[in-house]
């Protein structure tokens, strides 16, 4: 036999009309029978036969052939159409070897037998053919449900996975539910490593450079025992699925086909979301350090500018420049170097602190700590009005006080600067549990809910944006505070009055973070 | 000097203001400041400065738009002032049309000596030089000859173009742009590497000490200046 359709070309061109077998071939699959569906077929014709024989005496001869027909419908039924024909044939051997005379032969001597064996052959066939038509269409259509199902739960599997690595399990899972294969996702660059063979290898490649399946050899052929579909093509980093053997049939084949198309949309969307997502941060990185220098290089010049430009000036304009100006100028420079020195000061402590200090841990008095920022800020900022407010019964507290003290200044300093003249400022102190609570509150303008987090950050300024600050000393505050195991924050407005409260909480326990 | 010149400072830093007030009365202008885009731009148009100095980093306003703003009314030399090392910042602002720039810090007489080639070459529009000089270099430009002490330099004519629209703007800083676009045309803005090719050619030809050029001076990053021929 050449195969089906060689089958389908000869029985269509001498017996049946061509339209009526076009339909029954058509939806019939090649289900090629199985070792065992032809040992049922045996099994139901011998029934068949023992049946026949045991009431052969009491029945008329039209009833053996109904008994054999039942043998093919349940062959067809259960094993579709190349099964029916099989057991048609079979029975109507049966038929004629045990119930046609002479017996045990396959002569038939009577004409009326050889009609009935005909009719026989002819009502098995066309039996056997409706019946096989029926169930392969059934399972044709079960299969379809199945297909359909399993590339809907792919694609529900793909639109919940949020990284590339759950694409390609949705993938294999999907692929293994479709044709029991196991199969295996690989890069480009990971194509000529040691577990595939060198036909295999160039197959995979094959697929990627074309963008097309390549089946497995058939065995026996030497060549690759992988198939491999492309995944992903267009891409820096191609991929491809392998998978064991080739896909049997030409449904599957579809099925899985579309599972792999569909992943590789996915995987690509997910990688060119993670692309754009890495530049977006690239450039914020940037766009900070740019940020970062352009305003260090502004404050460091600036002061550097005031003093070049009026040393300058002295020297060039030594003979005309009146009294005053002299006087003022020279101001200006000390000024200026001040200001330098404060700045490279906390540049220093800035760099200190981000190299990882080593907080040099004492027991000391909270008060103390605060009273000491606080007579610090009387004598840097003349004139500011700062009131401290502190329990006398506190607990002794196991700290780095000088760090402690730079960064309550700091706060301090904060808002000396950026509230007017003369305003009040409010430092105290209480117990909360097992932590001690530093609070600075001022009367200004207070720092907007926007502002509140990013001021804590090196280099940044609340608004209005003004010369007067560093920009360096809420960062160092907050990197003292977290390298003595405390937090650090501010509430503005404070409930009921404006202003801001920042606050500086530190536990009060023996072994603090170091 | 005949007339008081007129500086306009648009600088937000109160202390660069404090002493640039000293020096440049001292010095013989008359000051006007702003500290702000806004102000600095009201100003402009109602104190009739001679020169504006314009501090980039201003709070109201980018430095640039405050010079495309200036330029829309006026052909005043602006002095850019910068703290940031920003070049491109710089250069785009020398492409806007401004005239110079002078970078933070700064000594008092660099500073002078931008705002006198910034008068004088306000006033020296009116005249067309037909000869030029650059320090020892004589430059006939209807002759398209230069001489040193009377022994000629011999240039390409794209030399010479280059070497003319420098020593026109002797004192002043033109950026790579400005200088390729003039010579080569809009075209070739970009061939930095080009221009660099040409300066070099021409130095060859015209410093006495080609390795330490005094003519020609490279402004890193922005362009080329030739050698102030000073008052």
């Amino acid at each position: 036999m050449d195969g089906p359709t060689e089958l389908r070309r000869n029985l269509s061109g001498h017996f049946w009309g061509t339209s009526f077998l076009n339909i029954v071939w058509a939806n019939t699959s090649r289900q090629i029978p199985s070792i065992k569906s032809l040992s049922a077929v045996l099994i139901f014709v011998v029934i068949a036969t023992a049946i026949n024989y045991l009431i052969y005496d009491s029945l008329q001869k039209n009833s053996i052939s109904l008994i054999f027909l039942i043998s093919v419908l349940l062959s067809s039924v259960f094993f579709g159409f190349w099964t029916g024909i099989i057991a048609s044939i079979i029975s109507f051997l049966a038929f004629n070897f045990f119930f046609v005379e002479p017996f045990q032969t396959f002569r038939v001597s009577r004409v009326e037998d050889f009609i009935a064996l005909a009719v026989f052959i002819l009502v098995a066939g066309l039996t056997g053919t409706l019946a096989g038509r029926l169930r392969e269409q059934a399972t044709s259509a079960q299969e379809r449900a199945r297909l359909l199902e399993n590339l809907f739960g792919l694609s529900n599997a793909l639109g919940e996975s949020t990284n590339e690595d759950e694409a390609k399990l949705a993938l294999i899972r999907s692929l293994y539910l479709l044709t029991g294969k196991k199969a295996l996702i690989i890069e480009r660059d990971l194509i000529s490593s040691p577990p595939l063979k060198l036909e295999d290898m160039e197959a995979a490649e094959r697929a990627l450079r074309h963008g097309t399946f390549q089946r497995a050899a058939a065995s026996g052929w030497g060549a690759g025992q992988l198939s491999f579909y492309p995944v992903v093509v267009d891409h820096s980093a191609p991929l491809v699925v392998g998978m064991d053997g080739a896909i049997s049939s030409v449904e599957l084949e579809r099925a899985a086909k579309s599972a792999i198309e569909q992943s590789g949309a996915v995987i690509a969307r997910l990688r060119s979301a993670r692309d754009a997502d890495q530049a977006r941060m690239k450039a914020d990185r940037e766009s900070l350090r740019s940020a970062v220098l352009s305003s260090l290089s502004h404050d460091l010049k600036t002061p550097l500018a005031t003093i070049l430009g009026s040393v300058t000036t002295l020297r060039e304009f030594s003979n005309t420049l009146p009294q005053a100006a002299r006087d003022d100028l020279l101001h200006a420079i000390e000024e200026d170097a001040r200001r330098l020195n404060i700045y490279v000061g906390d540049l220093l402590h800035m760099t200190r602190l981000n190299a990882g200090v080593e907080p040099k841990l004492e027991w000391v008095a909270p008060n103390d700590v605060l009273n000491g920022a606080a007579n610090r800020l009387r004598r840097v900022h003349k004139g500011c009005n700062i009131e401290v407010r502190a329990d006398d019964m506190l607990p002794l507290l196991k700290t780095d006080s000088a760090l402690l003290e730079q960064a309550l200044f700091n706060c301090m300093d904060n808002a000396a600067i950026f509230t007017p003249n003369g305003s009040q400022i409010t430092a105290s102190l209480q117990l909360q549990q097992s932590t001690l609570l530093f609070s600075i509150e001022d009367d200004g303008s207070g720092v907007p809910e926007i502002d509140q987090e990013r001021i804590f950050e090196p280099f940044q300024r609340g608004a209005p944006a003004t010369s007067n600050g560093t920009g360096l000393g809420l960062a160092i505050a907050r990197g003292i505070v977290q390298a003595l195991g405390g937090s650090i924050g501010v509430d503005s407005p404070i409930k009921g009055r404006g202003g801001a409260r920042f606050w500086i909480s530190v536990p009060i326990v023996e072994d603090i973070a170091a | 000097m005949t007339t008081r010149h007129t500086i306009l400072i648009i600088d937000d830093e109160p202390q660069i203001q404090r002493f640039l007030r000293h020096s440049l009365a001292a010095a013989g202008y008359d000051l006007l400041h702003a500290e702000t885009a806004a102000a600095g731009l009201r100003i402009a148009s109602g104190g009739r400065p001679d020169v504006i100095v314009l501090d980039l980093g201003l709070p109201d306003m980018d430095g640039k738009a405050v010079l495309g703003q200036l330029r829309q009314t006026t052909q005043v030399p602006v002095i850019i002032l910068s703290a940031r090392d920003n070049e491109t910042e710089k250069i785009a602002a020398l492409d806007l049309g401004a005239d110079d720039f002078v970078a933070k810090p700064f000594g008092i007489g660099e500073l002078l000596a931008r705002i006198r080639v910034c008068l004088r070459a306000d006033r020296a529009l009116a005249v067309p030089l037909q000869k030029l000089v650059l320090g020892d270099l004589g430059i006939d430009i209807e002759a398209h000859r230069v001489d040193r002490a009377g022994t000629a330099v011999k240039l390409t004519p794209k030399e010479f173009d280059l070497l003319v629209i420098l020593a026109r703007n002797a004192g002043k800083v033109l950026t790579h742009r400005q200088i390729l676009q003039t010579i080569w045309g809009p075209s070739h803005v970009e061939d930095i590497a080009y221009l660099r090719v040409f300066i070099g050619q021409l130095r060859q030809k015209i410093e006495l000490n080609p390795k330490e050029p005094q003519l020609i001076q490279t402004e890193p990053g922005v362009g080329y200046r030739a050698m102030d021929q000073g008052n």
